[in-house]
């Protein structure tokens, strides 16, 4: 699952997660999931880090309250505007849960 | 505050040397001693600017090595680490130093060695600077770039050709650089031919892997006034940050921190964006210096990219920018860039630029960490 964080005290959703909310510094944050966003922008590297294979197609999406996420899309032809959704899918390299975006 | 002003400034050739990073640090440095005149001076700090010397060279304590090579023993050094943003973090302690009353004579030095590692090696180290949720993802940088690219020429209506542009007018600058690591004259068809590095930016839209060092030798104005005839003085720095993860930003099109740490320059010289007369720009990627256009307030939003396609920022334009050729051209030594930025506008100023020479009693440079991340913008004055 996709998770924000919105503010107790002043109400801002924000990702990723940290300490503080980024708008008043209050720290009683609540999780919230994020369904279906847009693509906003997307790249397909050649020039890869070690061990990620290229072409490697990562792009950013746009969640509800502006909320974002920039992530490796399993879509084949990516357009702008495209209406995506986050799936957990595989693990990363350092063997963690990973989240991928997918055509919605 | 008192005045800061700049007393001399000294640069190593930027590329592949094949000297080690304090080798680099201390010729840059014993040129700016020199070019000021201060070869037996005492100097009161050293700052140190560099990103990873551990991770390229397996070296640490750089400010002690290169005090020990100057011998400036017993001054104050430090090493100021804040990724590609080093050199202006650098310069901006030093400023802060001499403004401040405490120090009277300031060496900035600034330098990186990265020939170390192989071009994806270099990457992965430049991208431990990003949000971990970005890094397992395989962001780089350049990536980085590529997504504002998109995102601007979809919104703006920008054309590929206005980005290569950028490009084409650095490395045309960057010729006329004895300094510069590239000397070759490119045109807007080898960068739109050139390999694709993160769709839709190429080869030719991105600075090279370098090793440099520049340095710059701050001070009073009284004192630099004893030293030179035309001295130029730092009236205004900024520095600014943005949130750790992009994905918190608002938009990938502009550098909030950009506008801030501008801001606070005008603000402090009294200057506007229109008084402004030759700058150097953090271009790690063509679109960045269409974007600092728009965030320095040089040209309205979304219309930085008419400036490039219509060569306002060449040489002979109305506001020359990187005319030492630009991270794209002259190199982007990682912790050099933002002193290297200074010692331009600083010979620029005192009409010391031979060939890429331009009329200019007013600079201004900008220095990016990370992706947008902090940033300072520094003005200087001829007074």
């Amino acid at each position: 699952m996709l998770r924000a964080y919105r503010c107790r005290r002043c109400g801002h959703v924000f990702r990723p997660r940290r300490l503080q909310c980024p708008k008043c510094r209050g720290m009683e944050l609540e999780e919230m999931a994020l369904r279906r966003g847009k693509l906003v922008s997307y790249t397909l590297i050649y020039a890869t880090r070690p061990g990620y294979e290229p072409p490697l197609t990562i792009g950013l999406a746009e969640f509800e309250n502006g909320v974002k996420l920039l992530a490796q899309l399993d879509i084949e032809d990516p357009e702008l505007g495209m209406e995506v959704v986050p799936v957990n899918s595989g693990t990363s390299n350092e063997g963690e849960p990973f989240i991928r975006l997918k055509r919605a | 505050m008192r005045p800061v002003a700049v007393a001399g400034c000294g640069l190593t050739k930027f590329g592949k040397t094949g000297k080690g990073l304090i080798e680099l640090l201390a010729e840059a440095g014993l040129k700016a001693i020199e070019d000021a005149g201060l070869d037996d001076a005492e100097f009161d700090d050293v700052f140190v600017a560099n990103m990873s010397s551990g991770e390229f060279e397996g070296v640490s304590g750089v400010a002690n090595a290169l005090i020990g090579e100057l011998s400036l023993e017993p001054a104050a050094a430090m090493k100021i680490e804040n990724t590609s943003g080093s050199g202006g973090a650098a310069v901006y302690a030093g400023w802060m130093a001499v403004a401040s009353g405490e120090s009277e004579l300031v060496l900035v030095a600034g330098g990186e060695r990265m020939s170390t590692k192989s071009t994806g090696e270099a990457a992965e180290i430049i991208a431990s600077l990003t949000h971990p949720e970005e890094r397992i993802q395989g962001v780089t940088l350049p990536s980085l770039a590529a997504l504002s690219a998109r995102q601007y020429m979809e919104l703006y209506g920008a054309p590929r050709e206005a980005l290569a542009e950028v490009a084409v007018k650095n490395h045309y600058n960057a010729t006329l650089n004895p300094y510069a690591q590239f000397h070759k004259r490119i045109t807007v068809e080898d960068v739109l031919n050139s390999p694709v590095i993160c769709d839709p930016l190429r080869l030719y839209d991105y600075c090279p892997v370098t090793d440099g060092a520049a340095a710059v030798v701050l001070t009073t104005l009284e004192r630099a006034r004893k030293l030179m005839d035309r001295p130029v003085v730092i009236t205004g720095i900024g520095f600014a940050t943005d949130y750790y993860s992009i994905q918190t930003r608002e938009r990938l099109d502009e550098f909030p921190a950009v506008r801030r740490a501008a801001m606070k320059a005008y603000r402090m010289a009294g200057r506007t964006p229109g008084d402004i007369q030759v700058a150097e720009l953090h271009d790690m990627a063509t679109i960045l210096e269409i974007l600092q256009y728009e965030d320095l307030g040089f040209y309205p939003k979304g219309e930085g990219w008419k400036a490039a396609l219509e060569g306002r920022t060449a040489l002979d334009g109305e506001l020359p920018v990187n005319t030492s050729g630009g991270l794209k051209a002259k190199g982007h030594p990682i912790g050099a860039t933002g002193v290297a930025q200074v010692c331009e506008i600083f010979m620029q100023l005192q009409g010391r630029c031979g060939e890429r020479q331009v009329e200019a009693e007013r600079g201004l440079t900008c220095n990016i960490a990370g992706y947008g991340n902090g940033v300072i913008v520094s003005i200087l004055e001829v007074m």
